[in-house]
């Protein structure tokens, strides 16, 4: 699989578009961006980010999200699945993430089911992450 | 969050009922029109083709119990991972099915939640 992370993107208005490979390109970038506040605007106010392994939203998300990404994480993800079933989709990727903690490099690999929702303004966003790790631990843990 | 949860250990108490009636009509209620629903891995089903999948798998008499293991819940989108067992009446021993489902519900206007995607084969364990 080869991915196009240069992949353009409105950085002030950003839509992961119906399309999911695009959707799987745009959310590395911004992931790897090391820009939480770049990385949340792919949320909803409302969504949420299993993410630190807890059901965050909101002010509480994004301030995982700037603490996180800040650390640099580098993120690989394969799309394995999609559905979409008119204004939501459920998609999901297996993906490498390779921490750069205090303690040296961790990688952790897992499998993550996201849920994605057309707005009204007709751009596509995250409405919900659930990564599940299989190896490594995810950050907060 | 915690009312979130008894919201949605709820609607699958009233599914399970709805699919143990067997009544067709009464399931299909619980689907939104573009719904998705991959009842055989692989093989995904929306619309028509989704609802005749299901009227005939219904007439096999299914019984299913399911128990929420997660739920995200957010304005009018909501993630469910369901632990789930299936029994058919055969003339011998009951046949069994169990998977670990992952649903996609969406809040209709009027206040219902609805599977948009149902995935009994969602997550392998």
């Amino acid at each position: 699989m080869i991915y196009n992370l240069e992949t353009d993107f409105d950085r002030s208005n950003p839509d992961l578009t119906d399309d999911q490979y695009i959707q799987n390109e745009i959310f590395m970038q911004a992931f790897n961006s090391g820009e939480g506040a770049l990385f949340d605007s792919l949320y909803r106010e409302d969504s949420i980010s299993n993410f630190s392994g807890k059901q965050l939203t909101g002010e509480a998300r994004l301030a995982f999200f700037n603490e996180y990404l800040a650390t640099k994480p580098v993120s690989l993800a394969t799309l394995t699945k999609w559905y979409v079933a008119g204004d939501v989709a459920l998609i999901k990727v297996e993906y490498i993430i390779d921490n750069q903690g205090p303690d040296g490099r961790s990688r952790v690999e897992g499998y993550c089911t996201d849920v994605l929702r057309r707005g009204e303004d007709g751009r596509w966003l995250m409405a919900i992450d659930r990564p599940v790790a299989t190896t490594g631990r995810p950050p907060s843990q | 969050m915690s009312d979130h949860v008894e919201t949605m250990k709820k609607h699958l108490a009233r599914y399970a009922d709805a699919f143990n009636s067997g009544d067709f009509e009464t399931m299909d209620a619980f689907y939104t029109e573009e719904a998705v629903a991959v009842w055989e891995p692989g093989k995904p089903l929306t619309g028509q083709a989704r609802r005749d999948f299901q009227r005939e798998y219904l007439r096999r008499e299914p019984k299913m119990t399911a128990t929420l293991r997660e739920s995200f819940v957010t304005d009018d989108t909501a993630l469910l991972i369901v632990d789930w067992v299936i029994e058919i009446p055969t003339d011998g021993a009951p046949e069994r099915e169990q998977g670990v489902g992952v649903d996609v519900l969406r809040l209709g206007d009027d206040g219902v939640w609805r599977y948009a995607v149902d995935e009994p084969f969602g997550q392998e364990s």
